[in-house]
């Protein structure tokens, strides 16, 4: 009983995690908590499904399109809703991107329908075992394309050219823009990776549970939020282990605690390990400049 | 997705419109702002009379239009909730997500209290705003410790967290059933049970939170609040003591939210843990900003905006909450000091480059600073 | 001073707000294309948010209804006419809907809200301005006689759970049932009464475990716990989308066990969600297009050529209730009271899904009918319950 809990818990501790890291990117190098993450998650599982439904692409092509279609979203609501905000106040980017989700949903709702729509199931399921530990073929499929893409991701900020300049912007952008860096296009190129991501995190949770909604991306991008923010906001690494602490715990809490708290479990430890470490579990502590 | 054309043509042309409505309001807004800064005293009290007036003599006006009444009812109840997180957000500086959760837990004791123990309903009402301001004070301790984005998710998380026990606690709080018939309130043996009472009730409340607002702001305690959300490294060093002061707009805040949540459960008969979510939050949390972090006028008009609005544009149905979102990011990028700016109201800056110009290390530090 | 000055303006800018949401309101209204002679009937339920399918089917059975009225050349030479308020599923909406029906004396009736929360905030609202309400809600508060003009078309969460736990004990012959409910009003009263009915019978409810309706998609924590405690039957209070789910991962759990679940699921949507998973799942419902009654082949054939989809359980009810408006105002003439009588005195009224009256409660009197997955088709079960 223990080692199956603990499985469930690994499986949806990976599909959070996989949220996650897209979001603790975009705050790392622009420290906006894109409360849209979700949505846009949401819209690229849509825009996947579309490409399979509507255009009969194989799964592939199909998630390719996906990505791509939520990276150029993600761009045009970088460009249109939210550089022109960079120079007010924090508060009011951060209701853009409220706003920016409310808006999403209700898009979503108006093209695609209010209701679940069933999405092909193209991974059969095979049950492995593996010391005890059970777990499908799609959940290991998720588990291995999370750590490949946090790996990439890892990749891309700290060793190519284009990384070393987010890393820049995001200690301080005034800085970088003086020492040359393009911080438009960074910032571009950060919601493009960030959002692309999200739309594979929306996609391989869309053929997880086979199902595709417009409200999906709500309790997923408030969970991806507490799984980076128990990490450690900002750090690829972090959020990797916060989805799957979040997710084990989860697992664990609803079945020896309660599955009407579950939800709450998730919070206590966030507040918990909050007040112990302020910063998450890998995140580093800024000093305040006086 | 056949009638994607059809939804892009409609939203593209509410965002037009939106546009150049909110261009033309903000002229408005400022032209009346500076008029009324430029009065002298003796009109402006003439004026002060001549709104209350129009305000306590409405209700019989509109008492033909059951639905414009009952609107206005909950239009003043939200002016009430969103002066209660202008309390944590505008005046201390700290951004609260959860203050749905002390409005959920004032009615619910409202509601226990009264349909338990026949409490009456004045007794009701003030062990709600003692309740939620406890509350208020269990959250602002450990708070405390917390800045920005780390503060929102912990106030997030406790707003979930009271959401869930109201759904889990089936033995006290019905669970998601709810609880229905909440009796209406009664004072001296008159009681209330048709809406132009319960408008002057939270007519009242309202006038009380303006009231409370207004002499914070203006007393020494209001001067340190705006010290510490200014820059509290500052402000500490001036002497002021910065806990004390979060604490109190923590446990001020939470109090009067508590109170708007007593008066909802018997305006209402019949509370639900699905009237305080995470959204709720959030919509206060957008009249505050909306309206003008801070200034006490601007968070009255954001918060009868944000209820009018989704009202007035039933007629479009299922447009509605798009146009919504659309209006909210258009407002932040159009007029990010909100309808009516602090700064102007205190006849300071008129220029528009007054943006971020205050330099709050939590609520202001902004991407260009950085 | 300063005081001074921001009070006028507040009290100012509250003037101009009311003065505002007074015109809005008024100006809203006349966008609903309809002239002073139509008759108005009305629909509250949630058109956007986390139920917003289940609206939107209702809508559609509503708007089919009226409009084969209207092809007729409407009552009376008079054209019907739908107004639609969206409650969002939340209850601090309903009574707002609630209002504006209400205030509006055109509206002779309303059919909804769908969620018991929101017809419970709302039904007060109804009930002082004279509005008959014809709830397909199951919480059985709504019929508890504080508020006689609510009508109910389905069964109550009791009646129906009843039904069920008899079901399960005497025709499938199930001793340990465990259970899994949606953290709302209808999945708690089910959850509720389906233990006590099943308990009484002299069955063992083994485990009970919850989740949130809209929000929770993995289920394996308490489908591995249920696992653990052995049961030969798994009752789902809950809807077609976390049933297919829930189907979906019990079966990938190894938990394989006869599963039971409510009106809720009687959609085909459940099929297309669930797959093989749902395959002999047995469930309640009120409605199932192979069980004819007059005009049932009718209605779903009309309703498949508009929408493209099969009607389910609440468009089939939502379609009956409009049915019934009409054909009240056609007896009684367009009056919220002549509605009201003729509710109370109809018996065995022809609706799609079986003959309609009304008790002394208001609730409606009717059987379930008993469904299960075969072939991948909603058929109805070889057995049925007494």
């Amino acid at each position: 009983m223990f080692l199956e809990q603990l499985s469930n818990g690994i499986a949806l501790g990976s599909l959070y995690a996989l949220t996650a890291v897209g979001y603790t990117m975009v705050y790392g190098i622009i420290r906006l908590i894109n409360f849209a993450h979700g949505d846009i998650y949401m819209m690229g599982a849509f825009f996947t499904y579309t490409a399979i439904v509507y255009f009969n692409l194989p799964l592939v092509p199909s998630f390719i399109i996906g990505m791509a279609c939520a990276a150029l979203l993600g761009v045009l609501i970088a460009k249109f809703a939210y550089t022109p905000v960079f120079k007010a106040p924090k508060i009011n980017l951060f209701l853009c991107a409220i706003g920016m989700a409310i808006f999403l949903e209700n898009f979503a709702m108006l093209l695609w329908g209010p209701e679940t729509q069933s999405f092909p199931t193209i991974i059969q399921n095979q049950i492995y075992t593996f010391g005890g530990l059970k777990f499908t073929k799609l959940q290991a499929v998720i588990l291995l394309i999370s750590i490949f893409l946090a790996l990439v991701l890892s990749y891309i900020v700290k060793k190519t050219k284009i990384g070393r300049a987010m890393r820049c912007a995001s200690q301080d952008m005034v800085a970088a823009r003086l020492m040359g860096i393009n911080t438009n296009k960074i910032v571009f190129i950060t919601f493009a990776l960030g959002s692309a991501l999200g739309a594979a995190a929306g996609t391989l949770v869309a053929m997880y549970y086979k199902a595709v909604y417009p409200m999906m991306g709500f309790s997923a991008g408030l969970k991806a939020f507490v799984a980076a923010v128990i990490g450690g906001i900002g750090s690829i690494t972090g959020a990797m282990f916060g989805g799957l602490i979040m997710g084990v715990v989860e697992s664990l809490g609803a079945a020896y605690i309660s599955s009407g708290y579950r939800d709450a479990i998730a919070f206590i430890i966030l507040i918990i390990i909050l007040l112990f470490k302020p910063t998450g579990l890998f995140g580093k502590t800024v000093k305040e400049k006086v | 997705m056949g009638n994607l054309i059809d939804v892009l043509i409609k939203l593209s042309i509410a965002t037009v419109i939106l546009y150049f409505v909110i261009k033309i309001l903000s002229k408005g807004f400022d032209k009346i702002t500076d008029m009324i800064v430029a009065m002298d005293k003796e009109k402006n009290r003439k004026l002060i009379y001549l709104i209350v007036g129009i305000l306590l003599v409405l209700p019989f006006l509109l008492s033909r239009y059951p639905y414009i009444l009952r609107t206005s009812i909950m239009a003043i109840m939200y002016v009430v909730l969103a002066l209660s997180l202008n309390f944590v957000l505008g005046f201390a500086g700290q951004l609260s997500m959860g203050h749905a959760a002390f409005y959920g837990i004032g009615a619910y004791v409202t509601a226990l209290l009264m349909v338990n123990f026949n409490v009456p309903f004045l007794l009701a009402f003030i062990a709600s705003a003692i309740v939620a301001g406890i509350f208020g004070f269990l959250l602002g301790v450990p708070t405390l410790r917390l800045k920005g984005d780390y503060l929102a998710i912990t106030t997030i998380g406790f707003g979930e967290i009271l959401r869930l026990v109201l759904v889990n606690w089936v033995e006290v709080t019905r669970g998601p059933a709810g609880i229905p018939g909440i009796p209406s309130p009664s004072f001296f043996g008159f009681t209330i049970n048709n809406n132009i009472g319960y408008y002057y009730i939270i007519l009242l409340l309202a006038f009380f939170t303006v009231f409370v607002s207004n002499r914070l702001l203006n007393s020494r305690l209001g001067q340190g609040f705006i010290a510490v959300r200014d820059d509290e490294i500052a402000a500490e060093a001036m002497g002021i003591n910065s806990t004390y002061l979060k604490i109190l707009a923590f446990v001020l805040g939470a109090a009067i939210a508590g109170m708007a949540g007593s008066f909802f459960a018997t305006f209402v008969h019949y509370v639900n843990p699905d009237n305080f979510t995470y959204m709720e939050s959030v919509t206060i949390l957008c009249m505050v900003v909306l309206g003008g972090l801070g200034s006490i006028p601007g968070v009255i008009l954001g918060a009868i905006v944000l209820t009018v609005l989704p009202e007035a544009l039933r007629g479009i149905a299922l447009y509605r909450y798009a146009i919504y979102g659309l209006l909210l990011i258009l407002m932040m990028i159009n007029r990010p000091g909100g309808m009516i700016n602090m700064d102007r109201l205190k006849g300071g800056r008129k220029d528009e480059n007054s943006r971020g110009s205050r330099s709050n290390k939590v609520l202001r530090r902004s991407y260009s600073s950085r | 001073m300063k005081n001074k000055k921001s009070l006028v303006f507040i009290t100012l800018l509250l003037v101009m707000a009311i003065a505002l949401s007074a015109c809005s309101s008024g100006g809203s209204e006349n966008t609903n294309a309809s002239s002073d002679g139509d008759i108005v009937i009305a629909h509250a339920g949630p058109m956007t948010g986390d139920s917003a399918q289940f609206g939107d089917m209702k809508n559609k059975a509503i708007q089919l209804a009226i409009d084969e009225v209207n092809e007729k050349g409407g009552i009376n030479g008079k054209k019907v006419v739908l107004l639609t308020g969206d409650d969002t599923s939340n209850p601090k909406e309903a009574p707002n809907v609630a209002q504006k029906f209400a205030q509006d004396d055109r509206v002779l009736a309303v059919i909804g809200h769908w969620n018991s929360s929101c017809t419970l905030a709302a039904r007060g609202i109804y009930n002082a301005a004279g509005i008959p309400l014809l709830a397909d809600s199951v919480n059985k508060a709504l019929t508890d006689g504080t508020t006689p003009t609510a009508y109910r078309i389905s069964l109550t969460d009791t009646t129906q759970a009843q039904s069920l736990a008899k079901y399960a004990y005497e025709k499938l012959g199930k001793r340990r049932a465990a259970i899994l409910y949606t953290a709302n009003d209808f999945g708690t009263g089910l959850m509720e009464d389906f233990g006590k009915a099943f308990e009484e019978l002299g069955g063992e409810i083994v485990a009970t475990e919850t989740y949130f309706e809209g929000q929770s998609k993995d289920f394996s924590p308490q489908l591995t716990k249920i696992k653990g405690t052995n049961p030969d039957l798994l009752f789902i209070a809950g809807y077609y989308v976390e049933t297919a789910l829930i189907a979906q991962q019990s079966k990938e759990l190894g938990l394989d066990v006869q599963m039971l679940g409510t009106e809720g699921i009687s959609s085909e949507e459940l099929i297309k969600l669930g797959g093989d998973a749902v395959e002999g799942i047995i469930f309640a419902g009120f409605f199932h297009p192979d069980i004819e009654y007059p005009g049932t082949r009718e209605f779903v054939e009309a309703f498949r050529e508009r929408y493209g989809k099969d009607p389910d359980t609440y468009a089939a009810l939502a379609y009956d209730s409009a049915k019934l408006i009409l054909a009240a105002i056609e007896q009684n003439g367009a009056s919220r009271e002549g509605i009201m009588k003729f509710l109370d005195e109809v018996e065995d009224f022809p609706g799609v899904a079986g003959p309609i009256s009304f008790d002394e409660n208001h609730d409606v009197v009717r059987n379930i009918v008993v469904l299960t997955v075969k072939d991948g088709k909603i058929v109805p079960a070889a057995e049925q319950a007494d």
